[in-house]
């Protein structure tokens, strides 16, 4: 069983890694905040019966399949394959990430095959070995990140930000971003590993905790990019480590290596996590009752 | 079982991962101090300071120059780039280049296309400061006796200057932001002077010197400013904090330093400047001082203004 302190790291972990690892698709203006803020809107109302149902304390898809056998399975089923395919699809934005970043000689498919791995040995550790290691790992990332933020303090710039047309380009921006929040599956998929308290609010109260903190980072990592690159931000594939390349502080240069290798270990945690949610998913809606024996007395 | 195949991974990792396969060793790469690029009748020529600990693979001499000078032509920056890695024999490492000096031919060549191949391609940090010559090679061609490696010179000269407030300080980020948002672009320029002795190892005393700063404009050198122009442009861009100046009074010639500057526009579009004196050592002005090192702070305006009416 793992803590509800535990559950909001681990989602938390994943929410930012996506935000960093995933290539760029943003722009210097207006319409990317729009963009980012409207697909974190949008995926916190899809996902706020969960979250509402969650305060209770109840697993999501065990409740849907004790009143309905067929729409359980097929609401787990959907939500597996999802999981799975984001878990696939971090895996090689991760591969990807650390190979660009960090090991330039490196094949990317090597690169996959190691944070596959990484991720399959994680999930085999089940909820509690991934939750521990998620705090850890978001700690240290905490770290490296606050250290770059103060470095590049002098770099910060206040910049006024060119309005945008709400065109195609910012649905897909939408979509594509909504693709990276996979966080509310895996906290309905988490919610029968997580302690149960007596306070009934508990989950339910991560899980908002959790949709604000998202929205925060993406909105508080935005803003830093721009900051320091202006209007660059829209060139870079991953502006988060492009800033962090100007980070200086006496003998510590060149912090982006240390951030590119904390975010790629927190991305293929994500990918663990993932995996695991898709496992626990399908678990639940998959899992027999046992059968009672009668017996007369 | 696990335990087993626990090891394999992290051996796996070990030789994978830390860069026991492909491995290219410290001393097979070229680290490239200063990178100076020309083009020439539809050529690149890319002249590199390279890093050479005593010159001898030994340790690091810091009484000797510590560096080697290879070029490299082709008719894109990436052939120059392979040529000069031939020459020397060792992979190109561009990462911790101290400075990148665009010289002559970038009047019609395009400077933008090359920093982003220097920075996606080669690795160019985006903190990499950038100025320019007429000649880009003749900083490569000086060897300055200070400093561990004779790049450090020309660096520390930017900086200098620009942190006594009359010369720019431009990296490879800001032109290219620039370039996106569609700004011009104020870079540090050299010229060839003769009045360092002991500075190079040349013995007529010749050296390079900032000799003010070109624009970039659509991504190719625009218009030269001599260096009163470019202080005058620090000054109306609001670039330094400070400025030093020196005015003549009845009893001689005398400094001060213009603080607190804010600069704005009148209706006109005109500069409107104001700032505090003070002396060097931090005493107030008198009212007479305070109003000849105003003039001087005007002059000096004025003469920046029209390289800061070119820039906007």
């Amino acid at each position: 069983m793992i803590s509800r302190s535990q559950l909001f790291c681990v989602l938390l972990l994943s929410r930012l890694s996506a935000e960093i690892v995933f290539p760029q698709t943003g722009d210097f203006s207006i319409a990317g905040f729009a963009s980012a803020l409207s697909a974190e809107g949008i995926c916190f109302l899809l996902a706020l019966p969960v979250l509402l149902y969650s305060v209770g304390g109840r697993s999501v898809y065990g409740s849907i399949k004790s009143r309905s056998k067929v729409l359980g399975i097929i609401s787990g089923s959907v939500s597996a394959v999802i999981l799975l395919l984001m878990s696939l699809k971090t895996a090689l934005y991760s591969a990807e990430f650390a190979q660009r970043t960090l090991l330039g000689g490196m094949s990317g498919a090597v690169m996959f095959v190691l944070v596959a791995l990484f991720a399959l040995y994680s999930a085999g550790k089940g909820a509690e070995g991934i939750a521990r290691a998620g705090a850890l790992i978001l700690v240290a990332g905490a770290v490296i990140t606050l250290v770059v933020v103060v470095a590049d303090i002098p770099h910060i710039h206040v910049r006024e930000l060119p309005g945008a047309e709400l065109d195609d380009v910012f649905v897909r921006q939408v979509v594509e971003r909504m693709m990276r929040c996979g966080e509310y599956l895996a906290f309905a998929a988490l919610l029968p590993y997580v302690r149960p308290k007596e306070d009934s609010l508990g989950c339910g109260a991560t899980g908002f905790l959790f949709a604000l903190s998202s929205a925060a980072g993406t909105v508080l990592i935005m803003l830093f990019n721009i900051g320091v690159l202006g209007e660059f931000t829209a060139s870079a594939e991953y502006p988060f480590i492009a800033s962090a390349q100007l980070a200086d502080i006496a003998l510590f240069k060149r912090l982006d290596g240390f951030l590119g290798a904390i975010w790629s270990l927190a991305a293929a945690m994500r990918c663990a996590l993932l995996l695991f949610s898709a496992y626990a998913v399908v678990r639940v809606v998959f899992e027999r009752k046992k059968k009672t024996e009668r017996r007369s007395i | 079982m696990r335990r087993t195949v626990a090891i394999l991974l992290m051996l796996i990792m070990c030789t994978v991962c830390t860069g026991c396969a492909d491995i290219t060793e410290l001393g097979d790469r070229a680290i490239i101090q200063l990178a100076a690029i020309d083009h020439e009748d539809g050529q690149y020529r890319l002249s590199a300071l390279l890093f050479s600990a005593g010159g001898s693979g030994g340790t690091i001499d810091a009484t000797k120059s510590n560096v080697i000078k290879v070029t490299g032509s082709g008719k894109t920056l990436g052939e120059a780039v392979k040529q000069l890695s031939l020459t020397d024999g060792k992979d190109i490492y561009m990462s911790e280049s101290k400075l990148l000096v665009f010289g002559s031919g970038f009047e019609d060549a395009d400077i933008i296309s090359v920093l982003n191949m220097l920075y996606r391609d080669m690795r160019c940090s985006l903190n990499t400061p950038i100025c320019c010559a007429e000649r880009a090679e003749l900083l490569t061609d000086m060897e300055f006796t200070e400093g561990m490696t004779s790049a450090e010179k020309p660096y520390s000269m930017i900086l200098n200057a620009y942190l006594t407030g009359v010369s720019p300080y431009t990296t490879l980020l800001d032109v290219l932001a620039d370039d996106m948002g569609g700004r011009k672009t104020l870079i540090p320029s050299f010229a060839e002077g003769k009045n360092g002795s002991g500075m190079t190892t040349d013995k007529d005393g010749r050296t390079v010197v900032l000799d003010g700063a070109r624009l970039i404009v659509d991504g190719k050198l625009g218009i030269h400013a001599d260096n009163e122009e470019t202080s005058g442009f620090m000054l109306l861009s609001e670039g330094s904090d400070g400025m030093p100046l020196n005015y003549m009074l009845d009893e001689g010639e005398l400094t001060c330093e213009a603080y607190n500057i804010k600069v704005e526009q009148d209706d006109k579009g005109y500069p409107q400047i104001e700032a505090s004196f003070r002396t060097r050592t931090g005493q107030k002005l008198t009212e007479e001082q305070e109003q000849q090192a105003r003039k001087e702070l005007d002059s000096m305006a004025r003469a920046g203004l029209s390289l800061w009416r070119e820039a906007q």
